[in-house]
């Protein structure tokens, strides 16, 4: 079957209509990191552009945007219709990189994400025809229909940031993200829920939850899929990305970290709470967000703000809780670390 | 995003109960009744028996209060249906103890209270040989306890700390009157008692566990303070024949160390004399690390303001076959007596009970005034009487001992005995008379900061009396009158120790009662033109009964009241007021150190309204402290930054002044001090997230 069957590209639409900034450069040449302030203005341009787009909450986007500087996954768990999609194009749009979406379904296979090598008569030669992956952002709908086989072939492209195929790596684009989603899983057959080393992977969990009312009716009023122009470039991505790595975090703010950690792992209801892992992408999504801030140093405040989205999901409650049990984990524990 | 944690937590709360993966364990949190029933039934019995003696049968009138404050404690009663049941039964107590029936007409209450104060009154007497058969007194005794022990029960039912420690205090109040008016001999067993009833107050938990743990601590409490009393007091476990014998005979060498007989109170004599005196037995004139009696010969010094009395000695329980008489024997009728060593008589054998003996004796009399007209004396007139070694030592150029000090240094001063000379030197420095010297050295000794009277003394050293001066400063009359008279004898002055009997008490007709509890050793300096005049030197707290016209310093100036410790004791408050805020500032530094809380931030989170809970960041604070003031705001804002930041560490110190200077610039001085005192009010509601 190979690739394009239930594979879906569109350069047309997503391709800048103008050339902003530089090329990206190659993998080996590093980008003048932004200063706090830079990565303000460059999230706030690319806040105007996605809002653009579609209608979203500020605090659903400010997930998005500090798990893309903070170079993360996202995971977008809700219903079908309310605008997973768009958020992906987007994203992919503002910053004028390519964008792809997989649909996931029981027969994907991972060659038709990842991509294979392919007899080419005419040169007489196997030529490697890169998959949908290889796109900045990547929209993944319905991860939790994909076989496990086709998960956890993504899941290691997206942690390895290439993709070997025969043999041969092939490096993924810089920047990249992959924006994967799935419908709440009660009670659905044939469905393949992500199981907790592989939820661990996405650094955020967000739901976008249905508009209000005002916001329906505006949807309903203005042009749907309107074109995203781009307000930033890939360039000021990656040095956006570079800037937020700077950003330094005190010994106590560490230890204000470890201590949500650590409560989230002592809860009564958490059979096992938070792992290392996810302190690290905390912490970087924190960073993320003090950046956007314009602030040069992190604050419990980002902390409390994202620890929902990037520590419940990784919560795995024990047997007798009720589902979302995740989230009252996490609120506990934020509750009741001092943060003062 | 967030699912909304109040509609989540309704199933979850359910979940939180038991759950087996952290049992949290719950202390009781009330405080166990039947442990403050059982206290209070405690002190009730403490009081009692310390009232027995005062009260008598009275104190069975009580009984009832006692229960219904029990049942209240335990609460088997409600406090209406108590006060109302106690008010129903207090008239009929009150006439069951003698009150008569025309005190209960309203116009005869202004009376009623005068009487019952009188009555009250008449409780703080010492207890007489009766006990007392005064209705109001005992009317008193009923109504007080029948305030003070519901009150305590009611108290003892909540669970504030303050109340139940005034709970605790209330029914305390008798035993510790009781002590007080020393209605009770000796405090060793209600201590326990009080003891065990706190223990019982505090503890929480069942009877049967609070029971045998109270009976353990009032033992060992008891034990302990029995122990570290001195050995006289101890119950009598010691077998009898360990016992040291009882006093019969006056043993006139000075062993400084702990009493060799038992001493009971018995009377030993009877003397009749004209004016009171201190009844000498014998003198002891040489010193050499100790006093002991002369044995060479020495010509008596010349007594002129001596006049011979005549004195009837009438024996009783004492033995002892030398003569005690108020000044220098002339002549004994009576009984054969021989001259002894000391200027003493020995009579040829034991005397018995009702032996009458006449003795002539010359009686020095003496005034401060008179007195004070000698002159210290000159350096060798009277080198017998000022010497202090031994006869075989010649003192190095018969010069004073205090100018041998003056080749030392002070504080150079390597032995005892040259501490002891820079003593008397030290004292003597600027004397002119010899009276004035003889006060300086008395009020040395009686100085209560300095000297302690005790017969709870240890075994002697080789310098008993260097030791007591210098080291130890507790002894008895031994230690007092050797050390007076060693520094005097230092500082030039003839004088010598004399052992006998205190005055005792005077009974009529000029008769003084002798106990063996008077067994005493005072000091006689050579005034001359006078004689040999008695002082005594050793505190008040003896037993020996000691007039004070004896001594004519004691007559001339009242002793100082010891003050005891009760100026260290004043001290101490203070101290101890600025040693517990230093702890607590401590404590609190060190708490804001370890863990994520400023000083700072923790005043600022005082001045916003609304839920603070321990997650709220200041950051969070912010738009609330924003609607006080942009200096506060800001001032928020620097400390964040100063937390979060990683740079160098800000030492704040002083937050209220850092919050308050903020503060002054936004809503001025004055408001900001209310708003820093008072706090903004607050709304506490569990379980309120932090600020986001």
């Amino acid at each position: 079957m190979g690739i394009g069957a239930s594979a879906e590209r569109d350069p047309e639409r997503l391709r800048p209509a103008v050339a902003l900034e530089a090329a990206v450069p190659p993998p080996g040449e590093d980008v003048a990191p932004l200063t706090p302030d830079g990565v303000a203005q460059f999230g706030d341009r690319l806040r105007h552009g996605i809002r653009q787009g579609m209608l979203i909450r500020d605090d659903v986007l400010d997930v998005a945007l500090a798990t893309l500087l903070a170079r993360g996954h996202l995971l977008l768990e809700d219903r079908p219709g309310v605008g997973k999609t768009q958020l992906a194009r987007s994203i992919a749009g503002t910053v004028a990189g390519r964008f792809s979406r997989v649909q996931a379904t029981v027969d994907l296979l991972p060659t038709d994400i990842l991509g294979a090598t392919i007899w080419h008569a005419s040169s007489a030669a196997f030529h490697f025809h890169p998959g949908p992956i290889f796109a900045n952002v990547v929209l993944v709908d319905e991860l939790n229909r994909a076989t496990p086989k086709t998960q956890s072939g993504l899941l290691e492209a997206m942690q390895e940031r290439q993709v070997t195929v025969d043999g041969q790596s092939h490096p993924l684009e810089r920047p990249f993200m992959v924006i994967a989603t799935q419908n709440p899983t009660e009670g659905y057959d044939g469905t393949y829920p992500l199981p907790p080393a592989q939820l661990d992977r996405f650094l955020a969990r967000v739901s976008l939850g249905y508009p209000t009312a005002e916001q329906e009716a505006a949807l309903l009023r203005q042009d749907p899929e309107p074109p995203t122009s781009p307000t930033g470039s890939l360039r000021g991505l990656l040095a956006a990305q570079a800037g937020v790595e700077r950003i330094d975090a005190s010994d106590l703010l560490l230890r204000y970290v470890v201590a949500v950690l650590r409560g989230t792992r002592e809860h009564p209801l958490a059979e096992a709470g938070a792992s290392p892992r996810s302190g690290l992408q905390l912490l970087g999504a924190a960073r993320a967000r003090a950046a956007l801030h314009g602030r040069d140093f992190v604050l419990p405040d980002d902390v409390q703000a994202l620890a929902p989205a990037v520590l419940a999901h990784r919560v795995q409650a024990v047997a007798a809780a009720p589902p979302e049990a995740g989230l009252e984990v996490v609120a506990d524990v934020l509750r009741q670390v001092p943060a003062r | 995003m967030p699912v909304d944690p109040a509609a989540a937590a309704a199933p979850l709360r359910a979940l939180r109960g038991p759950h087996p993966g952290r049992p949290r364990p719950v202390a009781d949190p009330r405080p166990s009744a039947h442990g403050r029933a059982a206290a209070l039934i405690v002190l009730a019995a403490a009081s009692g028996v310390g009232w027995w003696p005062v009260l008598g049968a009275a104190t069975a009138a009580c009984l009832p209060v006692l229960l219904l404050s029990v049942l209240v404690a335990l609460g088997a009663l409600r406090p209406r249906t108590a006060a109302a049941l106690l008010l129903a039964w207090l008239p009929a107590a009150l006439l069951l103890l003698g009150v008569p029936l025309s005190a209960f007409a309203p116009r005869a209450w202004d009376d009623d209270g005068a009487a019952l104060l009188t009555g009250a009154g008449a409780l703080t007497d010492a207890a007489g040989a009766a006990p007392t058969r005064d209705a109001w007194a005992r009317a008193a005794a009923l109504l007080a306890t029948a305030a003070l022990w519901p009150v305590a029960a009611v108290l003892a039912r909540r669970r504030e700390r303050s109340a139940a420690a005034l709970a605790l205090v209330l029914p305390a109040l008798p035993l510790v009157a009781a002590l007080a008016l020393e209605h009770v001999a000796d405090a060793a067993w209600p201590g326990a008692l009080l003891l065990a009833a706190t223990v019982l107050w505090v503890a929480r938990g069942r009877l049967r566990t609070l029971v045998p743990l109270t009976l353990l601590v009032g033992l060992v409490s008891a034990a302990g303070g029995q122990a570290a009393g001195p050995e006289e007091q101890w119950l009598p476990f010691v077998e009898p024949a360990g016992r040291p014998p009882q006093f019969t005979r006056l043993d006139t060498t000075q062993g400084y160390g702990p009493l060799p007989d038992r001493r009971t109170g018995r009377t030993m004599a009877e003397l009749t004399s004209p004016a009171p005196g201190l009844w000498r037995m014998q003198v002891l004139e040489r010193f050499s690390n100790g006093w002991s009696v002369r044995l060479r010969e020495r010509p008596e010094l010349p007594q002129p303001a001596a006049v011979v009395t005549e004195t009837t000695v009438r024996y009783a329980g004492l033995r002892d076959e030398l003569v005690p008489a108020p000044g220098r024997i002339v002549g004994v009728a009576g009984r054969e007596v021989v001259r002894e060593d000391g200027e003493a008589r020995r009579l040829d054998d034991e005397p018995g009970e009702g032996d009458v003996l006449r003795v002539r004796a010359e009686v020095v009399r003496a005034t401060a005034a008179g007195l004070s007209r000698v002159p210290m004396p000159a350096p060798g007139e009277y080198a017998d009487w000022t010497r202090i070694w031994g006869d075989g030592e010649i003192r190095r150029n018969g010069r004073p001992a205090t100018e041998l000090i003056e080749g030392v240094a002070r504080g150079d001063e390597a032995t005892d005995f040259q501490r002891v000379l820079r003593i008397a030197s030290d004292l003597a420095r600027g004397a002119r008379t010899q009276l004035e010297l003889v006060r300086r050295v008395r009020a040395y000794l009686l100085d209560p900061d300095r000297f302690r009277y005790t017969t709870d003394v240890p075994e002697p050293g080789t310098q008993p009396l260097y030791d007591f001066l210098l080291h130890r400063r507790t002894g008895y009359c031994q230690q007092f009158a050797g050390g007076a008279a060693a520094l005097l004898r230092m500082a030039g002055v003839p004088t010598r120790v004399v052992t006998g009997f205190a005055t005792g008490e005077a009974s009529e007709g000029g008769t003084y009662v002798v106990r063996d509890r008077d067994a005493h050793a005072w000091i006689e300096v050579y005034f001359r033109g006078f004689g040999w005049v008695p002082f005594d030197p050793t505190p008040a707290a003896t037993d020996a009964r000691v007039d004070p016209s004896v001594d004519a310093l004691a007559a001339a100036a009242p002793a100082r009241p010891s003050s005891g410790g009760a100026g260290a004791a004043l001290l101490l408050v203070p101290v101890a007021v600025l040693g517990g805020a230093a702890l607590v500032g401590a404590r609190r530094r060190r708490a804001a150190d370890d863990g994520a809380v400023t000083p700072t931030g923790e005043v600022l989170a005082t001045l916003v309204p609304g839920p603070v809970g321990p997650a709220t960041t200041l950051a969070g604070l912010r738009p609330r402290l924003a609607l006080i003031g942009p200096e506060v705001a800001a001032l928020a804002d620097r400390v964040e930054r100063a937390r979060w930041s990683g740079a160098a560490p800000d030492p704040d110190r002083h937050p209220r002044l850092r919050v308050w200077r903020a503060l002054r610039h936004d809503v001025g001085p004055l408001r900001a001090a209310a708003l820093l005192a008072r706090g903004a009010p607050r709304r506490a509601r569990p379980g309120s997230p932090g600020g986001h």
